[in-house]
C-alpha cells in the first residue's frame, strides 16, 4: 500500500492505495462520485473526465499513485444542485442535460474551456468535447450552452433565444423552462441506480456461453459453491420452471414466452449459463471460473437465409403452447419437440412456426397490389439490408435489489417499471404486492431499457437469498447480452405511372430476432406500420416474417422497425423516380398523405390484433417537405472544387406514432399539499427526456403556479399508478395526457372545495397567479394554502386530490422530413454529411429545447447507424467488435457540419395541449436521406447498412 | 495489470529499475497500459515523469521532441512540423491527447499506431538510453527504421526522444478508420526528397495495417527511387501488391490493400506535384 496526498477541488486528500488502483476508483471511494465509468477503462466515452493539473484527462486511464502532489478538479467542484454554476445552469437551459450520465463531465470541460477562452470558437468547443460521448442529445446545443453561459457571465442574463416558443396563451407549455431534474443530474449528485447501492451489498456475476448454439450436458458448481464468500449459484437446474420473455410490453405480450431465467440450451454467445452471488465481486468472479460446464455443441445459424433453409438447425424446438387460440393440430406439432429446448408459449397466435425457425409473422393488404403493378408504367423491386445495432446507453444495464420489511425492493434503470414488477413477480412466483420497483434516473435507454434484461435475475437471486445484490453489465456484456436493433432484409416492390403516381407498393420484411423473440412481431411490423401510412396508394400489401437465429439478442431500439422500413420504402421510391426520370421530391409531394386521408392500411397493421382505420389528423408533412427543400436548395447541384469529392442531396419523409392507441394506458394522480403547493404522481417513466418536467408543467399551467411549487414522483410502483411505460413514443402523449387530466381533475376538485369555502358558484371561479382561486363574479380570492389548510381541519372535507386514467384510440401521428447533403470521396469511399436538416411536427412541443436536442441526438444516432455502426460476429457467433471504439459510434467529429432541427408548428387535437411525440421519429430519416444523397453524388445505390467506405468502393467498382 | 508503480529519478535509474524488475514497463502517459484489453502485460510500471522528457526544443538543424511530450503538445507547438501535428490529431479525443505521449505510441509501434508511419517516413532519429551488460549507462542516436526493423530487441531501451531534421523533405500520412475514434484499418506514411535536378531520393513508404503490423515497403521505395514507378497508378499498383493484410472488423484484406495503395499513391502524387515540404 502506498500513501499519496493530492488536492481535489481545493481540498487536501490523503489516501492509501494499491499500485493497481485507478485514479477514478480512488476518487469515487473518496466521495467524488460524479467521476463515472461507462466504458470499463476503454478511454472512449469520457464519463471519467477530470482536470488533472489543469488538463482534461481520463481518470480511468491513470493510476491513483500518479496523483501524488497533483491538483485535481471534478464536477463536484463546480456547484451543487442548490447552487449551480453559470455553465451548469446554461447546460440545463440549453436542453442538453437529459439522460445526463456524462453531463457532469461535460460541465467540467466547458467550465475549463471558458476559463481559458472567454469567447471560444466552435472548433475549440469541438476540441474539448471530442473525447466525450453524447448519445442522447447530439452535440449541437452545447454550442448554445456555451453562448448562454458567456452572456450570463457578461451581462447577467441570456440574450440568445434558447428555442422557438409555442402557444402564446400558455405560460409553461411550449416554453423552454429548466428541466426539473436538471440540477441534480448536471451537478453529479446521487441519481442513478449505482448511487443507491448501500455498503454491505453482495455482487452478482454471470457465467456466459462461449457457444452460439449448444445444450448444457452437465454443469458442476460444487467447487465454486464451496469457495469463500459464495452465497448462491443459480443454473438451469435450480431456477424456477417459469417461461417468460424479457420484452417490456403490454400484457398479454405480442412476443412468445420462450425462455426461463437460465436454459438448458444456450442460443447465443454470451447467453446465461449460471449466475453467481458472492460477498465480493472478486469472489464471484473466482467462483465463476471454477464452474465446470460440458456442452453438446450444435450448428448455429446466423442469417435469415440460413434460418429459412430446409432442414436448418432449429433454434427453438421445444413444446409449443398457446394461452389462447391454440391450433387444432398442436399435439401433432409437438410430437417432434425436444424437451431440452424448453417451451415456447404464445399468449395468442403470432403465426409463428418454430419448426421452421419462424418466431412470428403477419400479412395484410388493401386493394390489389398485382393489379397496381400491372397499371404501372414502371416497377422496381429492391432489397435493402440493415445491420445489428447496439443502443449503447452510457449507463449500462444494472440493478440493485434488497429485501425490506419482507418485500422485494428493486432499484432499476428502466423504461417500464410496471412491466418489471409484473415479470419479476412471475419469475419469483410471488404476488405483485410483495414487490416495490423504484425507477431511478436512467442514464440512457433508447429502447434497450424497455427490456427486463437484468432485473429478472437480480430480483430472483435477492428473493431466494434475502441478500442485497448489485449487478452491472460490463460494456462487453452490453454488446453480447442485451437488446439490439433487429437486422432486417426489406424488399420493396413499387410501381408508378409516368407522372409518379403510385399504383402499387409491396413490402416483404424478413427480420432476424436472434435467440429469443423479444418484440419479434412489433419491431418488424413497425417497418410497415410506420411507413406505408405515409403514402396515398390504393394498392398496398405487406408480408412480415421474423426468424430465430443464433446472433446476439435483439429487442427494442428507438424507432423499432421504422428506421429500417423507412430506409427501404423511401430509397425504393427514389429508385423508382430515377427510373421514371422524374424528380423524387415531386414524386414524394404527389404521393404523400394529407389531413383527412383515410388510412385504410392501418386495418392490417395492429400489433397482434386488427388495427383501427382513422383519417390523417394533424400533419406537418407538407410544411416539413417544403421548408426542408428550401433550406437545402433542392434541385440545385453543388460541385466540389476537389474532383475526388462528389456532392449530392437526399431526403426522406418520416412518421412514427404517439404511443399505441388501444393498447397503452397511463395513470396519474395529484394532490394539493397543506401549504398550497402541489405534488403529482405520474406512472410515466422519465428516461431523461423531460417527462417529469411535462407533468410538472401540467400542474403549473392548470393552477398558474411556478414550477418550483410543484414536485413530482414518477415511475415508483408503490406511490404511483400504473403506466405501460416509456416506449413506442408514448411518454408525452399518454403519460403526459394522464398528468394533464389529473391536473384538470385536481382543478375541478379544488374549485369545488373553493366554491364551498367561499360560498361561491363553481362556474364563477378560476385559478390564477400567484396561486389563488378568484371569483369572476364577486372578486373574492382564496389562496391555495388557506384552502388546503381549511379543507384539512377537523371540519374540512379532506385533502384535495385529482386522478386520471388515459386511454385512446386516436392516432396522433408525428410527421416530418429529413434532408441531407453529403460529400463522397470516390477514391477512398469516405462519406461526409455536410448538411443535415431534421424538420418535424411534434404538435405542441411542451419542452421545445429538450425536443430539439432529442431530434439532434436521434438524427446523429441514425447517421451512426447509416454510416458506421454494426455489430460484427465471426463464424462462431462471437462479437468481434464488442466495445465502443471498435463498434464505431459517432462522436462530435462525425457530426454534420451544418446541422439543424426545426419544429413544424402544428396543433394536435388529442395530445396534451396539442402535443405529439418527438424523438423516436427522428431516427427514421437518415438512412434513406443519405442513401439518396449518395446516389445523387456519385450514381450508386447503397442498399446495405452501414454505408462503409469499403461498401462504397465496392459499389463504385474500385474493389 | 499493473500492481506496482515506481517513479524513476533519472534515465539511468529508470533503466536500472527496468532491469531489476523483469515484468516491468516504462510508463509514460499510461493510456495504452491501463486501457481495457491492453496488450501490455507488465506488473510494474516505471514512471518517467521526473525525467524531464516533456520538452520540444529547437536544436538548430533539427527539432528535438522528448518522449514524454503529449500528442496535444505536438499539436500546439510552433516547432513541430505539420505532418506530425496531423498525425497527432488522428487521436481524436482531446483528453487522450493530453495523456498519450510520443514515446509511448512509438514504443508500442502497434498496428494502428497514430505516429509510427509518419515518423518512419520522416526518417526521424531516435535518442535512446541503455545500460550495458555491465550496467554502464549510455545514450545513442539511431535511425528510426532500425528501431522499427529490430523492434523486439529494443524492449529494454529507454526512448529519450525523437530528432527531426529540418532538411527539405516531403512527409505526409493518411489514416483510414471507420470513425475518428475507431482503430484505423490502415495508416500510411510517405516521405521523400527531390533535388534540384528532380532526382527522387530517400523514399520511405510505411503502412500500418490492422492485424498485420507496421510494414516497410522497401521494394516500392527502391522502385520509386530507381524511376521504375513514376505515376500515381504505378505506385498504387505496386503498393497494393506489396502489402500484407487480413480480414477483420476494420475491413477486408482487399479493402485494406486498396485503401493503403490509394493513400500512398495520393501522397506520392502530392509529392510529385509539390516536391519537398
Amino acid at each position: 500500500m502506498n500513501k499519496i496526498t493530492c488536492t481535489v477541488n481545493g481540498k487536501t486528500l490523503k489516501a492509501t492505495c494499491e499500485g493497481s488502483e485507478s485514479l477514478r476508483s480512488l476518487l469515487v471511494r473518496s466521495g467524488y462520485e460524479s467521476v463515472r465509468d461507462s466504458d470499463d477503462r476503454e478511454g472512449f466515452a469520457g464519463s471519467d473526465t477530470i482536470l488533472f493539473n489543469d488538463m482534461p484527462v481520463y481518470a480511468n486511464l491513470m493510476l491513483a499513485l500518479q496523483a501524488d502532489g497533483a491538483e485535481i478538479r471534478t464536477a463536484e467542484g463546480l456547484g451543487d444542485s442548490r447552487n449551480l454554476s453559470i455553465v451548469q445552469q446554461a447546460m440545463i437551459d440549453a436542453g442538453v442535460v437529459q439522460s445526463a450520465y456524462n453531463a457532469p463531465a461535460a460541465a467540467l470541460l466547458l467550465t475549463w474551456l471558458l476559463e481559458k477562452e472567454s469567447h471560444p470558437t466552435k472548433e475549440q468547443i469541438d476540441t474539448v468535447l471530442s473525447g466525450i460521448f453524447i448519445r442522447d442529445t447530439g452535440y449541437e446545443h452545447y454550442y448554445l450552452a456555451v453562448q448562454l453561459a458567456i452572456e450570463k457571465k457578461e451581462t447577467g442574463s441570456y440574450k440568445t433565444a434558447i428555442s422557438p416558443t409555442f402557444r402564446d396563451h400558455l405560460s409553461y407549455v411550449g416554453k423552454p423552462k429548466s428541466k426539473v431534474d436538471g440540477p441534480q443530474l448536471v451537478s453529479g449528485e446521487k441519481s442513478f441506480v449505482e448511487d443507491r447501492v448501500l455498503p454491505g451489498y453482495y455482487s452478482m456475476v454471470v457465467l456466459r456461453s462461449p457457444y452460439a448454439h449448444a445444450y448444457i450436458k452437465k454443469i458442476d458448481t460444487k467447487a465454486a459453491l464451496a469457495m469463500d464468500g459464495v452465497i448462491s449459484i443459480i443454473t438451469h437446474e435450480n431456477c424456477p420452471d417459469v417461461f417468460y420473455m424479457q420484452a417490456g410490453q403490454g400484457n398479454p405480450e405480442p412476443s412468445p414466452h420462450d425462455r426461463r431465467l437460465l436454459n438448458k440450451k444456450v442460443r447465443h454467445v454470451g447467453d446465461r449459463v449460471a449466475a453467481i452471488v458472492a460477498e465480493t465481486e472478486e469472489q464471484a468472479i473466482a467462483a465463476r471460473d471454477a464452474i465446470k460446464v460440458e456442452y453438446e455443441v450444435l450448428k448455429p445459424i446466423f442469417t435469415v437465409e440460413e434460418a429459412m433453409e430446409e432442414g436448418a438447425p432449429l433454434v427453438h424446438n421445444g413444446i409449443v403452447e398457446y394461452r389462447a387460440g391454440a391450433p387444432a393440430d398442436l399435439d401433432e406439432y409437438n410430437k417432434s419437440a425436444d424437451p431440452r429446448d424448453g417451451k415456447v408459449i404464445y399468449q395468442f397466435p403470432l403465426h409463428g412456426d418454430i419448426r421452421r425457425n419462424v418466431a412470428s409473422a403477419a400479412h395484410g393488404q388493401i386493394g390489389d397490389v398485382e393489379k397496381g403493378f400491372k397499371e404501372a408504367d414502371a416497377v422496381v423491386e429492391r432489397t435493402y439490408q440493415t445491420s445489428q445495432i447496439q443502443c449503447t446507453p452510457l449507463e449500462p444495464h444494472l440493478c440493485y435489489a434488497k429485501i425490506d420489511n419482507g418485500r422485494l425492493v428493486v432499484h432499476a434503470s428502466t423504461q417500464v417499471p410496471w412491466h418489471v414488477r409484473r415479470i419479476v413477480a412471475w419469475v419469483c412466483q410471488i404476488p405483485e404486492n410483495k414487490i416495490h420497483v423504484i425507477k431511478e434516473k436512467v442514464g440512457g435507454g433508447y429502447g434497450s431499457k424497455q427490456d427486463i434484461l437484468v432485473e429478472d435475475l437480480v430480483s430472483y437471486a435477492t428473493w431466494i437469498t434475502g441478500k442485497p445484490i448489485y449487478y452491472r453489465n460490463t460494456r462487453q456484456e452490453e454488446f453480447i447480452a442485451n437488446s439490439t436493433r433487429h437486422p432486417m432484409r426489406v424488399t420493396v416492390k413499387m410501381g408508378a405511372k409516368k407522372d409518379g403516381t403510385l399504383t402499387g407498393v409491396y413490402m416483404d420484411v424478413r427480420a432476424n430476432t436472434g435467440p429469443y423473440g423479444n418484440h419479434c412481431l412489433t419491431v418488424p411490423m413497425n417497418a410497415c406500420s410506420k411507413t406505408l401510412p405515409l403514402l396515398k396508394c390504393d394498392n398496398m400489401k405487406f408480408d412480415v416474417i421474423t426468424y430465430y437465429t443464433n446472433i446476439l439478442p435483439t429487442g427494442a431500439y428507438q424507432g423499432y422497425g421504422a428506421p429500417k422500413g423507412t430506409y427501404g420504402l423511401m430509397t425504393c421510391m427514389a429508385e423508382l423516380a430515377d427510373k421514371l426520370g422524374i424528380d423524387y421530391y415531386e414524386m414524394a409531394m404527389k404521393n404523400k398523405v394529407e389531413p383527412g386521408y383515410m388510412l385504410e392500411i392501418l386495418k392490417g397493421l395492429g400489433e397482434g390484433r386488427e388495427g383501427t382505420v382513422v383519417p390523417v389528423g394533424s400533419c406537418g408533412l407538407d410544411e416539413a417537405l417544403k421548408q426542408g427543400a428550401k433550406m437545402i436548395e433542392w434541385g440545385k447541384k453543388v460541385k466540389s472544387s476537389d474532383p475526388d469529392w462528389k456532392i449530392g442531396k437526399g431526403f426522406a419523409m418520416i412518421q412514427q406514432g404517439s404511443g399505441l392507441p388501444g393498447l397503452d394506458h397511463a395513470n396519474a394522480w395529484a394532490k394539493l399539499l397543506t401549504d398550497g403547493t402541489f405534488q403529482i404522481f405520474s406512472g410515466g417513466a422519465d428516461l431523461g427526456t423531460g417527462l417529469d418536467t411535462i407533468s410538472v408543467k401540467m400542474i403549473s399551467e392548470a393552477f398558474c403556479v411556478p414550477m418550483d411549487l410543484v414536485s413530482i414522483v414518477s415511475g415508483d410502483t408503490d406511490s404511483c399508478t400504473f403506466d405501460t411505460g416509456a416506449y413506442a413514443s408514448s411518454g408525452t402523449f399518454f403519460s403526459g395526457n394522464a398528468s394533464y387530466l389529473a391536473a384538470e381533475d385536481l382543478k375541478k376538485n379544488l374549485l369545488t372545495e373553493a366554491a364551498k369555502q367561499m360560498d361561491e358558484n363553481f362556474e364563477d371561479l378560476i385559478c390564477r397567479a400567484p396561486g389563488e382561486v378568484y371569483s369572476t363574479k364577486t372578486g373574492k380570492t382564496l389562496g391555495y394554502g388557506k384552502l388546503s389548510h381549511d379543507a384539512l381541519t377537523g371540519t374540512g372535507s379532506g385533502q384535495v386530490m385529482g386522478r386520471a386514467s388515459f386511454t385512446t384510440n386516436h392516432n396522433s401521428i408525428p410527421y416530418g422530413a429529413h434532408f441531407a447533403q453529403v460529400a463522397v470521396n470516390v477514391r477512398t469511399g469516405q462519406v461526409k454529411v455536410q448538411k443535415f436538416y431534421a424538420l418535424q411536427d411534434a404538435g405542441t412541443p411542451i419542452n421545445p429545447e429538450l425536443a430539439l436536442c432529442q431530434m439532434y441526438g436521434a438524427a446523429l444516432k441514425s447517421i451512426g447507424h447509416t454510416l458506421y455502426e454494426s455489430m460484427i460476429i465471426d463464424e462462431k457467433g462471437e462479437c468481434i467488435n464488442a466495445n465502443l471504439t471498435d463498434y464505431g459510434v459517432p462522436m462530435i467529429s462525425e457530426k454534420p457540419d451544418d446541422f439543424k432541427a426545426v419544429l413544424i408548428d402544428i396543433d394536435d387535437e388529442a395530445g396534451p395541449y396539442g402535443a405529439k411525440s418527438i424523438s423516436e421519429i427522428a431516427t427514421n430519416g437518415a438512412a434513406p436521406a443519405i442513401a439518396i444523397a449518395i446516389h445523387d453524388a456519385c450514381g450508386i445505390w447503397m442498399r446495405s447498412w452501414p454505408f462503409s467506405a469499403e461498401k462504397i468502393l465496392q459499389e463504385l467498382g474500385k474493389i | 495489470m499493473i500492481q506496482e508503480f515506481l517513479i524513476a529519478n533519472d534515465s539511468e535509474d529508470a533503466l536500472k529499475l527496468r532491469r531489476n524488475n523483469p515484468k516491468s514497463v516504462f510508463y509514460a502517459g499510461g493510456t495504452e497500459i491501463n486501457r481495457l484489453n491492453s496488450t501490455v502485460m507488465a506488473k510494474t510500471a516505471i514512471s518517467l515523469s521526473k525525467l524531464h522528457l516533456n520538452n520540444i526544443t529547437d536544436e538548430g538543424n533539427s527539432i528535438r521532441i522528448g518522449s514524454m511530450v503529449t500528442f496535444q503538445q505536438l499539436v500546439e507547438s510552433p516547432l513541430v512540423p505539420q505532418y506530425l501535428k496531423d498525425a497527432a490529431l488522428y487521436c481524436g479525443s482531446f483528453p487522450r491527447r493530453n495523456m498519450a505521449t510520443l514515446g509511448g505510441n512509438l514504443a508500442l509501434c502497434g498496428d494502428h499506431s497514430y505516429l509510427a508511419p509518419v515518423l518512419l517516413a520522416s526518417r526521424a532519429r531516435l535518442l535512446t538510453a541503455n545500460l550495458t551488460e555491465g550496467g554502464a549507462y549510455s545514450e545513442d542516436n539511431i535511425p528510426i527504421r532500425e528501431y522499427h526493423a529490430y523492434h523486439s530487441q529494443f524492449s529494454g531501451t529507454l526512448l529519450l526522444g525523437v530528432s527531426l531534421s529540418k532538411d527539405q523533405r516531403f512527409v505526409g500520412s493518411s489514416r483510414f478508420a471507420n470513425t475518428l475514434e475507431s482503430q484505423a484499418g490502415v495508416t500510411v506514411g510517405f516521405g521523400a526528397t527531390k533535388n534540384n535536378e528532380g532526382v527522387i531520393d530517400h523514399v520511405r513508404v510505411y503502412v500500418a495495417v490492422k492485424g498485420s503490423g507496421v510494414q516497410r515497403l522497401s521494394d516500392v521505395e527502391n522502385a520509386i527511387e530507381n524511376g521504375e514507378l513514376t505515376s500515381r497508378q504505378d505506385v498504387q499498383l505496386a503498393v497494393g501488391h506489396a502489402i500484407e493484410a487480413k480480414d477483420d472488423f476494420t475491413g477486408s484484406s482487399s479493402y485494406k490493400r486498396y485503401i493503403a495503395s490509394e493513400g500512398i499513391a495520393q501522397l506520392f502524387a502530392e509529392f510529385v506535384a509539390g516536391g519537398a515540404k
